[in-house]
């Protein structure tokens, strides 16, 4: 019981002899050091120790502590101070072009603002490119379709009977060609060997080429409208295309003369 | 004992010019030479490394044992005080201050030199003449003997320490420090510091006890 405590006793001491502890904890110790010898000599050897450490390990060499050391460090620290500060290469440059900063800076504000401008407005009219692209091929269709070839000899009476040639048995592709028999102003005509479909009016040139090689309108089969008469004036041809999106209408007005 | 402030009669002798300029009337001169250096006065500034000289480089020493280091280590100090002295604001103690410079300075150069536990090389056989020079009071050949191993001993034991313990036994019992302001120069805390404090001072005992019951200060 004994040992255990003068174990935990020694544990604080070198923190008792050297008045760090609480003041209950320092009683505490204090007068279990009264009553117990080895306890009391650790106390005193921490404590001589100290005093040793203080003693001994206090004083630097006296050589050290020579003025000339002294002067030597002051002088090495003077020249140190007085050294003018080392500039980086970008600092170099910055100093010079420091007089004509705000130019600089204007000039580089107003080459951004041109970049950017530049920027948007090609990049608006790149869209509006794009878009008038977009919007003009299914209305080139509708366009092309809705310009009524000039017919010369056009009658009422024959109704505009369009023939729809189909061959679409074997292996051989469709060539659709879709004429008027009275007054044959106009053919739609689509090759789909080279997958273009062009309008073309007899004695007249094609006006557009409606759609770009590789769009394949690839006419059905099954063209379904044909010849739509509505009124006597009025010839409609309407070709629906594999595409349910694009349907060429083809209207013709007779014009009186 | 129960008390923190210690007597360290040595200090006043180390520093006279801190003393006086801490508490006498010469404490004004000092906040004109700091205002002076704040505004770059070199002149005004090796007045006060005149002043601060011999307790920053004895510091130094005690930290770092070694004459070298201790050297490098006040030229630094030096040099990081007048770098942020326009920081130091007037409120403030400069020797407080250059005080927890030097302490940070020592822990940085112990750490790039990787000193730790017995890698000191703290007091040379010169240097123990010197100490042996300097403590010497009377011309007792049996009481130099004594003094020289007393002070190998102490100087070994210290080397025993790490580098933290070594600071905080130095501040603490050689300085002496308070615990708050040893651990406010360590940048640790108070029960950090007591706990680092009883831990060198036990190895040191027991290196000290290892080293007589072997009958000589050799090395364990």
């Amino acid at each position: 019981m004994r040992t255990r405590i003068c174990a935990k006793i020694q544990e604080e001491l070198p923190l008792y002899v050297g008045g760090e502890l609480q003041a209950q904890s320092a009683r505490r110790i204090a007068e279990h050091v009264r009553d117990c010898a080895d306890c009391l000599m650790s106390a005193d050897q921490l404590q001589a120790m100290r005093e040793d450490v203080r003693l001994y390990a206090a004083h630097p060499p006296p050589s050290m502590l020579d003025e000339r050391v002294f002067a030597e460090i002051r002088s090495a620290v003077l020249g140190e101070i007085r050294k003018p500060p080392r500039r980086y290469a970008i600092f170099t440059v910055y100093s010079r072009v420091r007089p004509f900063r705000l130019a600089l800076a204007a000039s580089l504000a107003l080459l951004l603002l041109s970049a950017t401008l530049l920027l948007t407005f090609t990049k608006k009219a790149q869209q509006v490119e794009e878009s008038a692209e977009e919007s003009t091929r299914p209305l080139a269709v509708a366009v092309a379709s809705a310009v009524p070839p000039r017919v010369e000899n056009y009658t009422s009476q024959t109704t505009a009977t369009t023939q729809l040639t189909e061959k679409v048995k074997g292996r051989r592709r469709p060539t659709v060609r879709a004429t008027r028999k009275a007054a044959p102003s106009a053919a739609v005509e689509r090759s789909l060997q080279t997958d273009s479909v062009s309008v073309s009016q007899t004695g007249t040139p094609a006006p557009y080429q409606l759609l770009p090689p590789k769009m394949s309108v690839a006419v059905n089969e099954s063209v379904d409208q044909t010849d739509q008469l509505t009124e006597p004036e009025q010839l409609r041809i309407e070709l629906q295309t594999k595409d349910p999106d694009v349907r060429i209408i083809w209207l013709s007005l007779k014009t009186r003369e | 004992m129960s008390s923190e402030a210690t007597d360290l009669p040595f200090m006043t002798e180390d520093v006279p010019f801190d003393e006086a300029s801490r508490n006498g009337p010469a404490a004004a001169p000092l906040s004109l030479l700091v205002e002076r250096a704040q505004k770059g006065d070199t002149a005004a500034f090796e007045q006060i490394m005149i002043c601060t000289q011999r307790r920053v480089l004895s510091l130094a020493w005690r930290l770092l044992g070694n004459a070298d280091d201790a050297r490098d280590a006040t030229q630094e100090v030096f040099l990081r005080t007048f770098k942020f002295l326009p920081r130091l604001r007037p409120e403030y103690d400069l020797h407080g201050w250059i005080y927890r410079v030097t302490v940070n300075v020592c822990r940085d150069i112990a750490r790039r030199r990787k000193i730790g536990p017995n890698d000191y090389v703290s007091i040379d056989a010169n240097n123990l003449a010197d100490g042996l020079e300097a403590l010497r009071s009377t011309n007792d050949a049996e009481e130099d003997a004594i003094v020289a191993q007393k002070r190998a001993m102490i100087a070994r034991a210290l080397d025993s320490l790490t580098a933290r313990e070594r600071a905080v036994l130095v501040l603490r019992d050689i300085e002496g420090c308070s615990t708050e302001d040893v651990a406010r120069a360590m940048g640790s805390r108070p029960a950090t510091v007591r706990s680092q404090i009883c831990s060198a001072r036990a190895k040191i005992k027991l290196y000290c006890d290892q080293l007589l019951k072997k009958g000589g200060h050799q090395r364990p």
